[in-house]
């Protein structure tokens, strides 16, 4: 690894560790799971990292988003591996004190619910604005759309969430 | 503000800043037109409806598995020092040759309520450095925190030890690997000694055995029973210095020193809770380690806790 590549790893993991809590409320929202959305992070953090010592030079013009980029794509890959896994049984005795407070679950089960009635593209849009914490111009450039596209999206999810919600209160 | 313009503008209400002379056009074009108005707070009920409420900056959801990423910082290629010898299996599990005595007998108990765990996680705390092996101690280094997962199946072991930060190195029953994130990636058999002595921190009971045999071996160690509502304590006070305990601070900045040790068990399963360890050297008595709340039993998923690194192992 050369000094230059050396920097980019310090600087890499700075914007790691100060983008985590949002990286991670992201892959949480995401993935549904905790400990997927921590090795989410983790292989984002040694994809990256794996980049530089591979290639001579890598230029990253604005870290945050490229971070999300590779999670977002991560994400994507490990949901598709996830849908094959789901029937192997895990190998797990139970401790129920270890077992997740309701509040939080039923924060996520609440929000999930609202996500599941708007397309899948659409509902990205928001995860990364909202629980990401990025601009829509961020937005467009993670996911390489146009900028209008991605305002159009997230405001049709917010029309068809609304709608979701008057049908489920009357 | 015609009604065209508000619809083109209002998605940037919802942005992460948003630009004062939009917001005080929009909301000019609110006050005068009620469709839109009722349009923006439908789409803010919406925006509202998907905020989190919890206040952690994480939601903590689904299953809980043990095993603690903390791989964040980068790691300066480290200086590996990879002791090229190799200690049988059988080791590892043995224990000491001496003749008990009733002395040593009062960890006997003890020993065998953590000998038939299926599965514990523990967090050890230790005056050492992320990246150094794991049986490096030095008593002048800032505490690091090493989390250790093992689990019992079908007559094999699997564990993790990991260093924040740090160095880790996982047992799938078949190799172990090590790795320091970014700087070194290694792979060996099962009897490979990538943990040395640290071996005897990742099996409770054969902390606990150490302690024993030490009682067993020389006058000059003593133990003390102490007793509370809840918690059963024995504390470990090692003056000679040739025991199997001091093989757990060969490695290191230790010197000639004596270990005490402070071993807090729960009364109602009999298991190994905290530990506590002191180094004492020149009449100075050091916390080298500490293990709080050793949990056993816990649901742990073999195929997290085993989980490597997708890179290439030399
Ligand atoms: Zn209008």
């Amino acid at each position: 690894m050369n000094t230059e590549n050396d920097i980019k790893m310090k600087e890499l993991a700075e914007h790691f560790q100060q983008e985590q809590p949002h990286l991670m409320r992201y892959a949480c929202y995401r993935l549904g799971d905790t400990d997927d959305a921590k090795d989410a992070l983790q292989d984002a953090f040694l994809k990256i990292s794996s980049k530089f010592s591979d290639e001579k030079s890598v230029e990253v013009r604005d870290w945050r988003n490229y971070i999300f980029r590779v999670l977002s794509n991560l994400c994507s890959s490990r949901l598709t591996a996830l849908g094959k896994l789901r029937t192997i049984p895990l190998d797990a005795c139970l401790d129920i004190a270890d077992l997740p407070t309701e509040n939080d679950e039923s924060d996520y089960q609440r929000i999930a619910k609202l996500l599941v009635e708007i397309p899948e593209e659409q509902a990205e849009v928001i995860r990364l604005r909202i629980y990401g914490n990025n601009s829509f111009a961020d937005v467009a450039e993670i996911l390489s759309l146009p900028l209008p596209t991605v305002k159009s999206r997230f405001l049709y999810g917010l029309e068809k969430i609304r709608k979701a919600m008057k049908q489920t209160n009357h | 503000m015609n009604c065209k313009e508000f619809k083109d503008k209002v998605v940037d209400l919802f942005d992460t800043t948003i630009d004062m002379q939009t917001q005080a056009e929009c909301k000019a074009h609110m006050a005068e037109c009620p469709e839109c108005k009722a349009y923006y707070e439908e789409l803010a009920e919406a925006f509202n409806a998907l905020q989190p409420q919890e206040t952690s900056s994480q939601p903590s959801i689904s299953r809980p598995v043990c095993k603690q990423h903390h791989l964040w910082r980068p790691i300066a290629a480290a200086a590996v020092f990879l002791l090229g010898f190799f200690i049988g299996w059988s080791h590892l599990f043995s224990t000491s040759a001496v003749a008990e005595t009733p002395r040593g007998q009062l960890f006997e108990q003890w020993i065998k309520s953590v000998q038939n765990v299926g599965s514990f996680q523990m967090a050890v705390y230790a005056r050492t450095t992320s990246n150094d092996n794991f049986a490096y101690f030095d008593p002048k280094a800032d505490f690091a925190r090493i989390d250790i997962g093992l689990l019992r199946q079908n007559d094999s072991v699997f564990y993790r030890v990991e260093k924040q930060n740090g160095r880790v190195i996982v047992f799938d029953g078949q190799n172990q690997y090590m790795w320091v994130p970014n700087a070194l990636y290694v792979k060996g058999p099962r009897a490979a000694n990538f943990l040395e002595y640290f071996i005897n921190l990742l099996y409770p009971e054969r902390l606990l055995t150490m302690q024993k045999s030490a009682i067993d071996f020389s006058k000059k160690n003593e133990v003390i029973r102490t007793e509370s509502d809840s918690t059963i304590t024995l504390t470990f006070k090692g003056t000679e210095k040739n025991s199997d305990l001091q093989q757990l601070l060969e490695t290191g900045k230790m010197g000639d020193c004596e270990v005490e040790v402070e071993n807090v068990f729960t009364k109602n399963d009999g298991l190994l809770r905290f530990v506590k360890l002191w180094v004492v050297n020149d009449g100075q008595k050091t916390l080298l380690l500490h293990i709080n709340n050793i949990q056993y039993n816990v649901m742990m998923s073999r195929v997290n806790l085993i989980q490597i690194p997708d890179t290439v192992f030399l």
